[in-house]
């Protein structure tokens, strides 16, 4: 019987380019990530957490293998863009925020294209950025943030869309040791909230405070296990 | 299911925060459209106006006229127009029989004339033709005092003016040659057309053809209809040759139209604006195709804006709305402003010939 709570990747397999240039990012992956734990995906550079995290976020398609969300089958969605925007919200290493648009209009926007109406989108949006003491930043471009303020905006923009499941991918890889024991935190009580967290990493810190962790290397989960509580 | 679309305020947002962040390649983008649709706008009025100009002179009122006379041809190809009386009433007859020809009007013309008014004498170097008042009304010459028909001397404005006279008064003719001193009465005086109708086909002075003695040293014909006056001048050239003897050496019957006279021009022209044309549209395609370059290297330098806007949610209609408002910002704008200063410069290229302009004035403002 499908699981109702969580998000599943089910033998997902995936490659880039073609002949002797064909490179095999995921080779027949089983992954789930359930409503109220942090997973964490350990891994080197190029072993496929990345690959990994866009396909469980619909912005990739795999060669094969399903995605469920749910329990509902959306790896072959015809607007991946509404289950994305709805369900599945996505932090980067590079934090990924529109350099035009202030603090404030970038954690919105997903809101925005939610159809919300920018007073409410703006009103939560700042409430957001506050509860991430970012409250006197709200009206600063993301150039003038620090590399922690500006992944601290990204994942106001994840928290803002209420999605029930977040992929960070490499959420800590451009901070410094304190904001990233601060972005850490944040995503342990996202998780806390009920959210399911994905978190894909190279940085074995990290995984101390998962609630799972899961190991990949060369595109196939090598390990995996459960940690008895998370800190 | 609803969602994943940005409103239309936001898209505008967006796309007008690109075009600021981008301020120089904005404007240089837009300065490339300027140019664009001012040297379009610019060469497809001059040409059409040009063109539209000559076909109302080439095909406009009067314009089914052929003119017989004799002339010279000289030495560079160049021809000039010398009336002498070798037309009689066979050549009219025969001009008559001729297919699609409407009316014939033969003429006499005296050239120069002396007119007497209050005992002031004036020579008037200008052609007096003795012709059958319903040429002048063929030619859709404007009286505007007196009438044609009414028997007397029919004066154009510029010659009523120049002799001081109007309708009802009395002048002397002295007429070169064998036609005698003469009282006439001017019954009518009228307004040539500006176009090249009036120096083809209207003359300075009309006396009624009654008043004309011997052969005509003019005739004019009028055709049927405007389509068919290249072949029936034609006609009525080798009509009027086979039943005319012009003893003069150097000298031939030779026939005139608007149409054959302004065909060559015409031809000209349409090729002038073909090219314009081609040029006009070689203009758009380079600069289409330079605009799309710049647009899709802008593109090209927010892939990463793109991906966000996508993983956030966004739509691609929306995303793709977002970069065609920006792109219709630039069209627009740099259209408007072409457009505007196109229509000025062909204003300012076609301001000497004033009669060029009412085409474009109708073409642009009506």
């Amino acid at each position: 019987m499908a699981n109702m709570s969580e998000l599943k990747a089910e033998a997902v397999s995936k490659s880039y380019g073609r002949g002797g240039a064909r490179t095999i990012a995921l080779r027949g992956v089983n992954i789930r990530i359930s409503k109220g734990e942090l997973v964490a995906l350990l891994g080197p550079s190029g072993s496929g957490k990345s690959t990994l995290i866009n396909i469980l976020g619909l912005i990739e398609k795999p060669d094969s293998g399903r995605i469920f969300i749910d329990g509902e089958e959306v790896s072959s969605a015809k607007s991946p863009w509404l289950i994305r925007g709805r369900r599945i919200a996505i932090i980067f290493q590079a934090f990924n925020l529109i350099s035009r648009l202030t603090a404030l209009e970038n954690v919105a926007l997903p809101l925005l294209v939610r159809g919300i109406p920018e007073r409410i989108a703006s009103a939560e949006a700042a409430a957001t950025l506050e509860r991430l003491g970012l409250g006197e930043r709200k009206k600063a471009r993301p150039s003038e943030l620090s590399g922690g303020e500006q992944q601290r905006v990204a994942i106001a923009r994840a928290i803002v869309s209420r999605s029930e499941y977040i992929l960070a991918d490499e959420p800590t890889g451009n901070l410094d040791s304190e904001n990233a024991e601060l972005v850490a935190g944040i995503l342990l009580d996202l998780s806390k909230e009920g959210r399911g967290v994905l978190i894909a990493t190279h940085n074995s810190d990290l995984a101390t405070k998962a609630t799972r962790v899961v190991r990949l290397k060369d595109g196939k989960i090598i390990e995996e296990y459960e940690r008895r509580s998370a800190q | 299911m609803k969602g994943g679309r940005l409103n239309s305020m936001w898209r505008t947002k967006l796309a007008l925060r690109n075009l600021s962040t981008a301020k120089l390649r904005s404007i240089l983008t837009i300065l490339g459209v300027i140019i664009g649709v001012a040297f379009i706008v610019t060469t497809m009025v001059v040409g059409s106006s040009s063109v539209t100009w000559l076909n109302s002179q080439a095909f406009g009122k009067g314009s089914n006229l052929i003119l017989l006379s004799t002339g010279e041809v000289s030495s560079n190809g160049g021809y000039s127009i010398s009336p002498t009386p070798v037309f009689g009433n066979d050549t009219v007859a025969a001009i008559k029989s001729v297919s699609g020809v409407n009316s014939v009007y033969p003429a006499g013309e005296v050239f120069p004339f002396t007119v007497v008014t209050n005992d002031t004498k004036s020579i008037v170097s200008l052609p007096l033709d003795f012709a059958d008042p319903a040429l002048l009304n063929a030619t859709g010459v404007d009286f505007i005092a007196g009438s044609s028909h009414a028997g007397g001397l029919i004066l154009s404005n510029s010659t009523a003016h120049l002799l001081n006279v109007t309708v009802g008064s009395s002048v002397t003719l002295l007429l070169p040659g064998e036609i005698a001193t003469e009282t006439w009465k001017v019954t009518g005086i009228f307004v040539p057309p500006s176009s090249s109708l009036g120096a083809l086909f209207v003359r300075s002075a009309y006396l009624p053809l009654s008043a004309w003695k011997g052969d005509y040293d003019e005739i004019f014909v009028k055709t049927n209809g405007i389509t068919s006056v290249a072949s029936v001048q034609a006609n009525v050239l080798d009509a009027a040759r086979r039943t005319t003897t012009v003893s003069t050496i150097g000298l031939s019957v030779e026939a005139f139209s608007l149409q054959t006279l302004f065909s060559g021009a015409l031809t000209a022209d349409r090729t002038l604006l073909n090219f314009f044309l081609f040029a006009g549209v070689l203009a758009l395609i380079i600069g289409g195709i330079g605009v799309t370059n710049v647009m899709l290297m802008s593109l090209k330098e927010r892939i990463r804006e793109i991906g966000i806007l996508k993983a956030i949610g966004t739509s691609d209609s929306s995303v793709f709305t977002v970069y065609m408002i920006e792109s219709a910002f630039v069209g627009l704008i740099g259209g408007a402003i072409g457009l505007g200063i196109g229509l000025l410069v062909s204003i300012g290229v076609l301001k000497p010939c004033w009669p060029c302009l009412s085409p474009l004035q109708s073409s642009v403002w009506s």
